[in-house]
């Protein structure tokens, strides 16, 4: 029983505009996704990423960063030296390999000596990372004062490329396929439609819940790891000489989205069973990833190169349109600087034809639906 | 008066079927049943006033907007109970209620305190905080029906409202239409299969079928025998006074409850029999105009020939 039933009372106060009236819907079916127990786990396996990356950020200030502008650091380095290589032969450090290039140029160091030797530290001892050629050629053709912007891109363009772009599948293949098909099957739409509601306002609502949790997978914590690196920079011109890296993060995180998310939305809207659109999400990323797979398997035995080499060839990334999955990652690998636009521009096309596909039939399939 | 909603040889096809044939229509402030057997096109006329879909050929108006214009300014003033069981899965009643007040424009904290205040109204207590998929039906309809007056609508549209209720909640929903309507000045359209539900609080009727519409009518004409009859009861049963009747050119006519119905050619049928029963010394204990039962209207008007009563 309630404390004080006040009856029916008119209510004669002001509504809210109604172009905002889309963001009930985005509120609701957000925080009904976040009340999913796997939602939650999937959230935080999301973020986990962010310790390997930034780890990566804090190697890069303390070991590359730091040795190459500080003395102090220099000195330890070279006080451990002796013991460790007294234990066993290793292969050269930096610092190793920048005094051994001193030497060699009769102790004249100049920026691009400098960043050839890193370059090829970073093909010596780093190869094992994915997309560490595109590094070192960066390093190699760049001065030592864009170091900095190119080890922060790289480490954001890979943080976007596997972890995250990975994760994205799975968060949307759980949270969208029942987005409009529960409401189709429920007859919800006329919960929607009976009020001051339209089919923009309704798809805007709808895409914004997939949107919201990518952004929260993606943009948050690549801006968390822009953060850490400034944190860890020794000092404010780190925030000038990098300045571009959000607006790259952002523009990053809008090329994942935006497909991604309206493609999710319209397998949704296809069917009444939230299951079969789950397992054409998986379908479209497996079948595409498989088929991008014998492209570069393809190459790797015709052309007697190997796997990591195949992928990296041209006539393979030509192919990355076939799979959403390379084809996001192209788009990111040019956004962050790593490849250039005539290579990009057919995935950049696919991306966008995708986009304007996807929304074109979730309008027409909510329209059918409506109309039903 | 104004009509409310207006409506002039609305047509509305879907592929080969016509769900609405030239429906003209003027629905007046107050409660208005409508009725229709299944298919008759209740439903496509109800989208119709929405917005939800467009109509083929006619025009009409809405709560003073043209029909098919302004459609959101139409649906901030209307609130419409569904037919059919629909429902967000996943979400408590409150949460239903507060989230069709945020559709309607309610801001934020103030579309919660409306829907609490709302469901006080309907009677939903602590079961407000339980999954709606955990509701019975009746339980369901009642929530449907906060989220349709939750944003204080002038016009509400109940399609089949008290399907699934349990007799005494049919009669608290019902008590409900009426206070609305008669305390609030709301005015309703009732869709319902369920005459009594009609009878019980609706000032004017509209009879729907193959999409045409068979009759249009307040109460008080249906209520109205086509020929002069009354109906009576004796303290007493007396032969003579059923043979005065009928030598008196009147058709008399038992019916169920112990009662006659007498029916004579003209309106002096009450002055007849009053004559009668001082002639036969006979004691009559009650005498009232007879009524149509609307169930026989409802089916009359169904078989009807197409605009016999438009």
């Amino acid at each position: 029983m309630p404390i004080h039933n006040l009856g029916y009372r008119t209510w004669p106060w002001k509504r809210t505009p109604s172009w905002f009236r889309w963001w009930s819907i985005a509120e609701n079916g957000f925080r009904i996704s976040l009340k999913l127990t796997w939602v939650k786990r999937l959230m935080f396996f999301a973020w986990l990423p962010i310790l390997y990356w930034g780890v990566g950020i804090f190697f890069y200030e303390r070991f590359v960063e730091r040795p190459l502008g500080g003395d102090a650091i220099n000195f330890q380095v070279e006080q451990e030296r002796p013991r460790r290589n007294q234990q066993r032969r290793r292969p050269p450090s930096l610092q190793e390999m920048l005094e051994q290039a001193k030497a060699q140029s009769g102790g004249e160091m100049s920026d691009k000596l400098q960043s050839q030797v890193l370059a090829d530290f970073l093909k010596n001892r780093f190869s094992f990372l994915p997309m560490s050629n595109n590094l070192a050629e960066r390093v190699a053709s760049g001065d030592r004062s864009s170091w900095r912007v190119t080890f922060w891109t790289w480490l954001l363009m890979t943080f976007f490329r596997y972890p995250q772009a990975t994760i994205v599948v799975f968060i949307l293949g759980y949270i969208t396929p029942s987005l409009i098909a529960r409401d189709v099957r429920s007859r919800a739409f006329l919960l929607y439609f009976s009020r001051p509601i339209g089919r923009l306002d309704y798809m805007v609502g709808k895409l914004f819940i997939p949107a919201a949790f990518l952004a929260l997978v993606t943009t948050l914590p690549a801006l968390v790891l822009y953060l850490i690196g400034l944190i860890f920079s020794p000092d404010i011109s780190a925030l000038l000489s990098t300045w571009d890296i959000p607006v790259r993060i952002l523009i990053a995180s809008l090329s994942l989205i935006l497909p991604t998310a309206s493609l999710a939305v319209m397998l949704s809207s296809m069917t009444q069973e939230s299951r079969f659109a789950a397992f054409s999400w998986f379908a479209i990323w497996a079948l595409g990833y498989g088929a991008y797979l014998a492209v570069i398997i393809t190459r790797a035995a015709t052309g007697s190169v190997d796997f990591s080499e195949a992928m990296n060839d041209p006539a393979v990334v030509r192919w990355a349109p076939i799979s959403l999955y390379n084809c996001l990652g192209q788009v990111q690998t040019w956004i962050f600087g790593f490849d250039t636009f005539a290579n990009s521009w057919p995935c950049v096309l696919t991306l966008i034809l995708i986009t304007v596909v996807s929304l074109a039939l979730f309008f027409r399939n909510i329209s059918k639906s409506v109309h039903a | 008066m104004t009509p409310l909603i207006t409506l002039r040889q609305i047509a509305k096809k879907y592929q080969l079927n016509w769900a609405l044939r030239g429906v003209d229509l003027d629905i007046y402030p107050g409660v208005t049943g409508l009725l229709g057997p299944n298919g008759a096109g209740k439903s496509s006329l109800i989208k119709v006033l929405l917005g939800l879909v467009r109509v083929t050929s006619g025009s009409g108006s809405i709560l003073g907007e043209r029909l098919g214009r302004a459609g959101r300014e139409v649906r901030n003033r209307i609130g419409y109970v569904p037919e059919d069981d629909c429902y967000i899965p996943g979400m408590t009643g409150i949460e239903v209620v507060e989230f069709a007040a945020g559709l309607s424009g309610l801001p934020g904290i103030e579309a919660l305190r409306r829907a609490h205040e709302i469901l006080d109204f309907c009677n939903v207590r602590q079961e407000r905080y339980r999954s709606i998929e955990s509701y019975s039906t009746g339980m369901r309809q009642k929530i449907k029906f906060a989220a349709a007056i939750v944003h204080d609508p002038e016009l509400l549209i109940l399609d089949e409202p008290t399907s699934g209720l349990d007799p005494e909640e049919r009669e608290s929903l019902l008590n409900r239409i009426r206070f609305l309507a008669r305390e609030h000045g709301k005015s309703v359209l009732l869709s319902t299969h369920i005459l009594p539900d009609v009878q019980s609080v609706c000032d004017h009727v509209v009879i729907l079928a193959r999409g045409e519409i068979r009759l249009n009518s307040s109460f008080e004409e249906i209520n109205r025998p086509r020929v002069p009859s009354v109906t009576l009861s004796l303290l007493a049963e007396n032969p003579e006074f059923e043979r005065l009747l009928q030598a008196a050119g009147l058709q008399v006519e038992r019916i169920p409850g112990g009662e006659w119905l007498v029916t004579g050619p003209d309106y002096s049928v009450s002055t007849k029999v009053w004559e009668i029963a001082q002639a036969s010394k006979t004691t009559i204990q009650s005498l009232k105009p007879a009524k149509n039962s609307l169930e026989e209207v409802f089916l009359s008007a169904v078989k009807e020939s197409p605009n016999a009563n438009s």
